[in-house]
């Protein structure tokens, strides 16, 4: 793989992308806010479209979208193409896909990415289906290279290698579209990392007319009810992730591990975002994906099943960092003096 | 869709409950990925006449693509309801559904026909009907008859409900260009197994002195604090 790669900076690219088309993102929107998958596959369709020497555009489809331009330019997009209407959100299936592809029959991008969400994962076939182009689920990895059909013995130049885990895990698959445009791939949050090109990146938007895109027959769903809660965990975001695994027994001994996770992130105050793992509640082609999370440290806790060894490992903890750092806060101690007491508080507390 | 043996599957839904099923094989199936997985079942469902509900399951366990339903909805024309977790109301035509999320519900509501895919947290399905099952246990597809002596054959024609439809490449309206391999855009490059090796591991116990250590060390190279 290495060499096809290496080929790769020898090959000639054409810089006004007209050859091969652009490379475009799927914009995921909730309440005219970018979601945090989009933005890191905008910085990897960056380095993809530097690489194949082509434009990075991105369309966002919703309401009340005039945030989103000022959202995605910094991370290098080229053209962003913006579906602003009130039938367009919240998000259902059909009129999106018709957007996407009557839009993609248009511009004809060479690649496609979008999230390995409930939103991406609903559109992305359908989109695919309609185009006859290949989609790949859930990369962890995308890159450029050269691709031999052992058969006819044709070669096919730059294209987009999709690796996703597949069969639990254990195997690593690297895909190739070689005649379908555009090559299509979604990716999972948290897998690739979101980077700000440069902050006074000026791209051009092109504000797009739904009607010509999408047929009133389309919207036939109607949401009736809708509860969207705010991520309660970022992993993403995190740098030290306490997991538990079915060792932990039941759910109430995962208060523990909330409890631990509290104190190791409450303490420095440099980890922003809770690190929390709940119990893994579906089995997915989870396991290479988890390696990509950044995190410094993975705290197994196996053996800490009672309830008296937590409080005990969590006086613990507090003393050490007690003597570490004198200048921890009042809430904080009486924090510590409740999970040391098991959360019946502390006798001396009033 | 699938070679002989998915029989299995279909006499396991007349167990359950199904009035009819039929296998889709073929050799010129193989290969398909998910695009001409999907168009298969398209052409089947086509020529089963009219449908009003087509259920999936959110995702195979293999590939766990979560492709082939969406697929087939766009395929036949039809909208579609992913991530299921309830079906809530039918009537008049339209179909209420409860979705399951990655961040929350939705309900959503809309007009049959309807493809739905179905969540792992819908409530487990019901165990296999008795009367049933003893119905159909000896429910085969003609591939599977053929294997049997003449007294085995002669069951079927006596009781033609024991017979399970197979339908080849030949029983369905289809454009060979987009079934088995010729019809998968997307090719395997490579596959490579993946070997964890763990750089460094240690292993504790849960004594004192023992997680006094760890936390030391965690401290000192400013893991945490």
């Amino acid at each position: 793989m290495s060499d096809s790669i290496n080929n790769i900076h020898s090959t000639e690219t054409h810089p006004s992308g007209g050859a091969g088309g652009a490379v475009i993102v799927y914009l995921e929107m909730e309440g005219g806010i970018v979601g945090d998958v989009s933005l890191e596959l905008l910085t990897k369709g960056r380095t993809l479209a530097d690489r194949l020497g082509c434009k990075l555009e991105a369309v966002a489809a919703g309401y009340g979208l005039d945030g989103v331009g000022a959202q995605v330019f910094p991370y290098g997009v080229d053209t962003l193409y913006v579906a602003d209407d009130r039938r367009m959100a919240p998000y259902t299936s059909l009129p999106h896909t018709s957007l996407l592809v009557n839009l993609f029959k248009e511009l004809k991008p060479q690649v496609a990415l979008m999230g390995a969400t409930s939103v991406g994962r609903d559109l992305g076939p359908r989109v695919s289906s309609s185009l006859f182009s290949g989609l790949t689920a859930d990369c962890t990895s995308l890159e450029i290279g050269d691709y031999e059909d052992k058969k006819t013995g044709k070669v096919y130049h730059n294209l987009l290698y999709q690796i996703r885990p597949a069969f639990g895990g254990n195997i690593v698959a690297t895909i190739v579209n070689p005649e379908c445009r555009p090559q299509m791939a979604t990716v999972r949050e948290g897998v690739m990392k979101k980077e700000i090109r440069d902050a006074a990146y000026q791209g051009e938007t092109v504000r797009l007319d739904v009607a010509k895109y999408v047929r009133d027959e389309d919207f036939v769903m109607e949401v009736i009810e809708r509860h969207m809660e705010q991520s309660r965990v970022n992993l993403t975001a995190a740098s030290i992730i306490v997991a538990g695994g079915y060792g932990m027994g039941s759910a109430e001994n995962f208060q523990m591990l909330y409890e631990l996770a509290d104190v190791l992130g409450g303490e420095s105050g440099s980890f922003p975002c809770g690190s929390r793992c709940g119990l893994c509640r579906t089995r997915t082609a989870d396991r290479p994906d988890g390696h990509h999370r950044a995190s410094q440290a993975l705290h197994s806790l196996r053996h800490l099943r009672s309830d008296t060894a937590h409080r005990r490992h969590a006086g613990k903890l507090h003393d050490h960092l007690h003597q570490q750092r004198p200048g921890c806060s009042h809430q904080h101690h009486r924090r510590l003096r409740h999970h040391r007491h098991g959360g019946r508080g502390h006798p001396e507390d009033d | 869709m699938g070679p002989a043996r998915a029989a299995e599957i279909i006499r396991e839904s007349l167990f359950r409950g199904a009035d009819r099923g039929v296998v889709l094989s073929g050799r010129e199936f193989a290969g398909s990925d998910t695009l001409a997985t999907s168009y298969a079942l398209s052409c089947a469902i086509r020529k089963m006449g009219h449908v009003d509900l087509i259920v999936c399951g959110r995702q195979a366990i293999d590939g766990d693509t979560a492709q082939v339903g969406p697929q087939v909805a766009e395929k036949l024309g039809l909208p579609q309801i992913t991530y299921a977790e309830e079906i809530m109301d039918v009537a008049d035509g339209h179909i209420t559904v409860r979705r399951r999320l990655e961040r929350g519900i939705e309900v959503v509501r809309g007009p049959l026909p309807m493809l739905v895919t179905v969540n792992g947290s819908a409530a487990p399905c019901r165990p296999r009907h008795a009367k049933l099952t003893l119905k159909y246990k000896r429910a085969a597809i003609p591939s599977e008859q053929a294997a049997l002596d003449e007294a085995g054959k002669a069951l079927y024609a006596e009781r033609p409900y024991l017979n399970i439809g197979e339908w080849g490449v030949a029983d369905i309206d289809h454009d060979d260009r987009w079934l088995g391999l010729t019809g998968s855009p997307t090719k395997v490059k490579q596959i490579e197994n993946v070997v964890f090796t763990a750089k460094e591991s240690k292993q504790l116990s849960p004594a004192d002195n023992e997680v006094e250590d760890l936390m030391k060390e965690l401290i000192a190279n400013h893991t945490i604090g």
